[in-house]
């Protein structure tokens, strides 16, 4: 394990920068709440770090380290509802297809 | 920075802002003149939530209401003229609107002589117009909208004359605006009067811009929005700003009284109800650029340069729309190119520093002007709703009262004495000439003689002579109109006659220019500090001499092409000219086609803007869309190795993110490092 | 915060917003119980809560202004003021919602949705701390998603639901990230300790994490470059629910934004060109989009984006003028009566939406219309409705600040928009009306006439608006 803050915080951000690419690159409508969830996995990483390295920062880390993944959880749920509802009108988890509505 | 222009002007400016003791009763009469704008007002929104419930007698509580705005305006005007409300005039504050620091702006009333002479033209023209629009109107179901409408306009414009902030100003010369929209485009479905009203809107709103900027300015360079304490403040700053000021309000009037270039609309607003053509476009809501300049007259006194700008274009677009009005065959076209004339008259005495004559001018042609185009409603209803005078002809038995009063209204702007427009319009070129604008003098008696002969012309075309096959076609069924629109017409006739002589006598010291003296005077003097005593037997006299000459061969020159009575004229010879060849067709075709005014606009808008739109749009959708969609293609290939893949619309939205995000960190990071 | 501070005083410091949780659980609770052909009861019920809160919070008004919470929550007169008028257009919406759901079988529960997402913004409008800016995002964004996917049968509704998603919870994961790098830089979550603790010269890591939680608060504003999803919730979302989320959450992220950017370290002065060029990239951008579009619930919507860009420049002005904050909460009560006017119209005609739709409805129902056009010409800043006075308020703060360049974009934005605001309003007088025109019933009418009324009466008599908010103090802690 290494001893560096740095080395967790590029790893947070390499992790955030393939979420957001997936979340970028995929059509479909579950991976993109998968590359979602990644980023915040990201998130959390560099939160933790910061706790864990830093004493200070230890108690606020851990709360909000808690409510990221409270919020993860919760946007996936609301997340998969609306994605399942809008497959049963279109059947199809194609993003690029929804597009009834434009400039 | 301040040093100002001339050390002189400032206490004699200062001194019509300085507080006075109000006379005894002046309270009692200021008291009512937030009643003059609530009673309309009220009428406006009873009208608007009821009228359709009570339909048929729907004009009954606008009218009432008017009548009574009228008679407490009349209290209110008494006063003001007799010296009841002090030298200067006085106000009342009605509430604090926007407080915001040095930026405080209040909702006050002001009566002085100035918003006196306008309150008769509004209030007596606009309770005419209401009384007229009963009988105009009855036939139409949606009067009671017209009505609302009207009241609505009423509270506008005289919110406008007695607002004593330009910003309580600016937003009821919005409102009035607004209202000659809606009634410009009363008749909707007529596809031309939807266009018309947006035109109007639209072209006012160019002159609005200016006149906002010129508040600012006035906000910025003063701290204060009080029109009276502006002008205080005004006197100590530089030339240039001075200058900027004026020519930024000037615009607004510009938009507002049609003036060259932004004249287009006024024309094309005829396609409005005629009562609204009397009292909107003609009487009260086009004024409203000649009174703006008036009051803001210590502003513009100071640069002398500017006037001269608002002399030009005043004159121009006098003699440019006297030759167009030449021409046309609409009867209510050949009246607005008329308005626009005259309006253009208004702004040339404005330039000279005649501010009194261009007040009278104001006065004297609401009235006339007024009964014109109420005339021509009568006219228009009694041939049953034809507008164009080559359908008309020998009408002058059928509508005798119609014919009699269109007829002291023809003398009177021709400037026949001792009607209304002899006294205003000579007292305005005799000006121009006295204080040396010999060019607005020139073109002033040019623009005299054809108002005498195209407004001959049009009664020519419209009563006299041979019926035309359509008149005689519905001979029989031509009868006048009831007494709800001869009445008014009688009424309206009364000051054409009168009016001048009432307020233009005696020559050089006239009672008008009596009463408007505490708000021009300062002015005056700077303007014109050596200024010669009236000479009846001398120049004055010659320059009288030569206004009525004008008058009188304009007149005889039409008479003999159009008759009169019973008599058709030379009416073959206007036809040979017309149609011959060389420079006259040239000019005539010029005249008739409105000077090309209207494709000149139609390619600066609507082509080359629509171009220039449509730039913008396609700039949008290719390149900046086209960019986001470029760039997510990028992405996507990199990643997936060749594979073309199409991005989605969602992706396009959240690369639009990334990117704003990277714009947003370099731009931050390059301020940073600053 | 003061060291005195008990549990029991803290408490009431939060009364509107345990007045909204415990109603949302009571709406929930009725709505579960009562059988269908009284769920409409459940909008009665909802009513009641918000006008309950609403009136709490004026109650509170003279209060002290202060940091509650162990530094967490601010007690200020913006946040109140803030929560009177998110409360005050919850009422509204349940109002245009009434009549919208009536026969939808089981709608109880949108009230609790919309209860709990007007707490989110409330909750947002008074953070002080990330923390709480990260629950508070999560609460109304949720909420936002299924209020939006409310019509499940709709087609259109959940594509924009989708898409709101989407952006959504990339904005948050977004700004998620830049709560991480600003606590780890500051060592601190609360806003005065961001503004003790944060490096001036914090570097790339500084600038990144400011960006983030600025892209998390422009989505939630609808500014650019998170703005996109404004337009496709506004014309597929059902009409009251559209009216909600261009409004409501909008108030607290606004005024979380001000909070947020007096917190950044003052010598690293970059935030205020930024914010300025991102307010005129919103109006101006906004403003295009509008100017062809033939759709008037998507033109609300863009419409929406560019008065955004309007209120970014009071924005800007925060802690160099004493006009900025009454501004900001001036130019939000205009701009919330106005849109909620404009959309109460689309709800009363049935969310007909099409621009021939509205054509000639002046004839038929003028009372209508004349609410379309106070609301428009409010937009247009013709005075003297609200909208003007807000205009004018933020022209003046940008001038004031030395951003005489925005307000002159501002200005030609404004000159802009009359086309496309008369492209709406004259047909909608001078249109030949096709057939009757069907509308929703009282309470949709009511609401919709309220917030019309209020523009015209909150623009004539803005003295006593304007004086309260220049009362009212911004405090982080």
């Amino acid at each position: 394990m290494s001893q560096s803050l740095d080395a967790y915080l590029v790893l947070s951000g390499i992790l955030f920068a393939i979420g957001t690419f997936g979340f970028l690159a995929r059509r479909n409508a579950i991976s993109m709440l998968m590359s979602i969830e990644l980023m915040l996995n990201g998130v959390n990483l560099a939160i933790v770090a910061f706790g864990a390295f830093l004493p200070a920062l230890n108690v606020d880390a851990s709360v909000i380290a808690l409510l990221v993944m409270a919020v993860a959880a919760a946007e996936a749920t609301v997340g998969l509802a609306i994605v399942m509802a809008i497959y049963r009108n279109r059947r199809t988890p194609l993003v690029d297809e929804y597009d009834a509505m434009r400039q | 920075m301040f040093h100002p222009l001339v050390p002189s002007v400032a206490p004699l400016l200062a001194a019509v802002t300085e507080a006075e003791p109000l006379p005894a009763g002046a309270a009692d009469i200021l008291n009512l003149v937030p009643l003059i704008l609530a009673l309309p007002l009220a009428g406006f929104v009873f009208t608007a939530f009821f009228g359709r419930r009570i339909g048929r007698f729907a004009f009954l509580v606008p009218l009432l209401l008017v009548v009574a705005s009228w008679a407490l305006a009349m209290v209110v005007v008494v006063a003001a003229l007799t010296g009841g409300l002090g030298e200067h005039g006085a106000g009342i504050t009605l509430w604090t609107w926007i407080p915001a620091g040095a930026f405080h702006v209040e909702v006050g009333l002001y009566v002085d002589q100035l918003t006196a002479c306008l309150l008769i033209v509004v209030t007596t023209i606009g309770m005419l117009v209401h009384l007229y629009s009963v009988g105009y109107m009855a036939h139409d179901p949606g009067r009671w909208r017209f009505f609302a409408y009207l009241n609505l306009f009423m509270f506008s414009m005289l919110l406008l004359v007695l607002g004593d902030s330009w910003l309580t100003v600016f937003a009821a010369w919005e409102l009035v605006g607004l209202s000659s929209y809606l009634l410009i485009g009363f008749w909707y479905p007529r596809r031309s009067a939807a266009l018309a009203a947006k035109k109007a809107f639209i072209v006012n709103r160019v002159g609005d811009v200016g006149f906002a900027l010129g508040i600012m300015l006035i906000w910025v360079s003063t701290g204060t929005l009080d029109i009276r304490a502006s002008f205080t403040a005004i006197a100590g700053l530089d030339t240039t700003t001075v200058a900027a000021i004026a020519l930024l309000v000037f615009c607004g009037a510009v938009g507002k009284s049609a003036q060259f270039p932004l004249h287009v609309w006024l024309p094309d607003a005829m396609e409005g109800p005629t009562p609204v053509s009397a009292l909107i476009h003609a009487a009260t809501m086009v004024n409203a650029g000649v009174y703006l300049v008036a009051r803001a007259n210590p502003i513009f006194s100071l640069v002398p340069g500017v006037m001269v700008v608002v002399a030009a274009i005043g004159i121009f677009t006098a003699i440019l729309a006297a030759s167009i009005a030449f021409t046309q065959t609409d009867i209510k076209r050949v009246l607005a190119y008329s308005t626009l004339s005259q309006l253009g008259y208004m702004f040339a005495a404005l330039g000279v520093g005649a501010y009194a004559a261009a007040i009278f001018h104001l006065m004297a042609h609401g009235f006339f002007k007024g009964l014109l185009f109420l005339g021509s409603g009568s006219v228009i209803h009694a041939v049953h709703e034809e507008q164009d005078m080559n359908n008309m002809g020998g009408l002058w038995r059928k509508i005798p009262v119609t014919h009699w009063t269109m007829f002291v209204g023809t003398l009177a702007i021709a400037g026949i004495p001792p009607l209304a427009g002899f006294f205003s319009k000579d007292e305005i070129l005799g000006e121009s000439f006295t204080f040396g604008f010999y060019w607005v003098w020139a073109i002033g008696v040019v623009v005299a003689v054809m108002t005498a002969f195209y407004m001959w012309r049009l009664m020519g075309k419209t009563f006299y002579g041979q019926p035309s096959e359509h008149a005689r076609g519905l001979w029989d069924r031509i009868h006048e109109s009831t007494w709800t629109m001869t009445l008014p017409l009688v009424l309206l006739a009364i000051p054409s006659i009168g009016l001048g002589a009432a307020l233009g006598l005696p020559f050089g010291s006239s009672t008008l220019s009596h009463w408007l003296e505490p708000v021009f005077g300062a002015s005056e003097t700077l303007l014109h500090p050596d200024r010669e005593p009236f000479a009846l037997f001398g120049i004055d006299g010659v320059l009288i001499l030569v206004s009525v000459t004008a008058a009188a061969v304009g007149l005889v020159a039409a008479l003999a092409l159009f008759g009169a009575f019973g008599r058709s004229g030379a009416r073959a010879r206007v036809a040979a000219i017309t149609a011959s060849s060389g420079l006259t067709r040239f000019l005539y075709r010029g005249s008739l086609n409105k000077w090309w005014f209207d494709d000149l606009n139609h390619l600066l808008f609507i082509v080359v803007g629509g171009r220039v739109a449509a730039g913008i749009w396609w700039f949008d959708r290719v390149i900046v869309d086209g960019t986001v969609n470029g760039v997510g293609r990028l992405t996507i290939d990199a990643g997936r190795g060749l594979r073309r893949i199409q991005t989605g619309r969602v992706q396009n939205y959240a690369l639009g993110i990334a990117i704003g995000l990277l714009v947003m960190a370099g731009s931050y990071l390059l301020i940073a490092a600053r | 915060m003061t060291g005195q501070a008990t549990m029991a005083t803290m408490v009431t410091d939060v009364l509107p917003e345990i007045v909204l949780v415990a109603g949302g659980v009571l709406v929930l609770l009725y709505a579960l119980l009562a059988p269908r052909r009284l769920q409409g009861g459940a909008a009665v019920v909802a009513m009641l809560v918000a006008v309950a809160a609403l009136t709490v919070a004026l109650a509170m008004l003279p209060g002290t202004e202060l940091v509650t919470f162990f530094g967490t929550y601010a007690r200020d007169r913006t946040a109140l003021w803030a929560k009177i008028i998110v409360l005050a257009a919850t009422v509204a919406v349940i109002g245009l919602s009434a009549p919208w759901f009536r026969r939808d079988p089981r709608h109880g529960e949108y009230y609790t949705l919309l209860l709990f997402s007007s707490l989110g913004a409330i909750l947002l409008a008074g953070a002080t701390d990330l923390k709480e800016l990260v629950v508070a995002m999560l609460l109304s964004s949720a909420t936002g998603f299924v209020l939006s996917a409310y019509h499940r049968r709709s087609s259109q509704a959940a594509e924009a639901a989708i898409k709101y998603y989407l952006i959504g919870a990339l904005a948050n994961s977004a700004m998620l990230f830049g709560v991480a790098l600003l606590f780890g830089l500051a060592g601190s979550t609360t806003l005065g300790g961001l503004a003790a603790g944060l490096p001036s010269d914090g570097g790339l890591a500084l600038v990144i994490g400011v960006g983030l939680v600025v892209v998390g608060l422009a989505f939630k504003i609808g500014a650019v470059p998170a703005h996109a999803w404004v337009p496709d919730v506004a014309q597929g979302a059902p009409a009251p629910v559209a009216a909600f989320v261009t409004t409501v959450p909008k108030v607290g992220g606004f005024i979380f934004l001000a909070r947020f950017v007096i917190a950044l370290p003052p010598d690293a002065a970059g935030w205020q060109p930024l914010v300025a060029v991102l307010a005129a990239a919103t109006m101006t951008l906004g403003n295009l989009a509008c100017l062809w579009q033939d759709d008037l619930r998507r033109l609300l919507g863009w419409s929406a984006v560019s008065q955004t860009g309007y209120g970014l420049m009071a924005v800007v002005a925060l802690g160099s003028s004493d006009l900025a904050v009454p501004a900001l909460l001036f130019f939000l009560l205009a701009y919330v009566l106005g849109n909620l006017a404009a959309f109460g119209v689309v709800v009363e005609l049935r969310g007909r939406t099409a621009l021939a739709d509205v054509a000639g409805i002046g004839e038929r129902r003028p009372a209508l219309t004349a609410a379309l056009a106070i609301s428009f010409l409010s937009f247009i800043g013709v005075p003297p409705l609200n909208g003007f006075v807000a205009k004018l308020l933020l022209f003046l703060v940008a001038i004031q600040v030395g951003y005489a360049w925005l307000a002159v974009a501002a200005a030609v934005n404004t000159v802009v928009s009359i086309f496309y605001y008369v492209r709406v309003l004259a047909p909608a007088y001078f249109g030949r009306p096709a057939g009757t025109v069907a509308v929703l019933g009282r309470p949709a009418a009511s609401a919709t006439f309220a917030a019309a009324a209020a523009v015209v009466v909150t623009g004539v008599a803005a003295e006593p608006f304007v004086a309260a908010f220049a009362a009212a103090g911004l405090v982080i802690r």
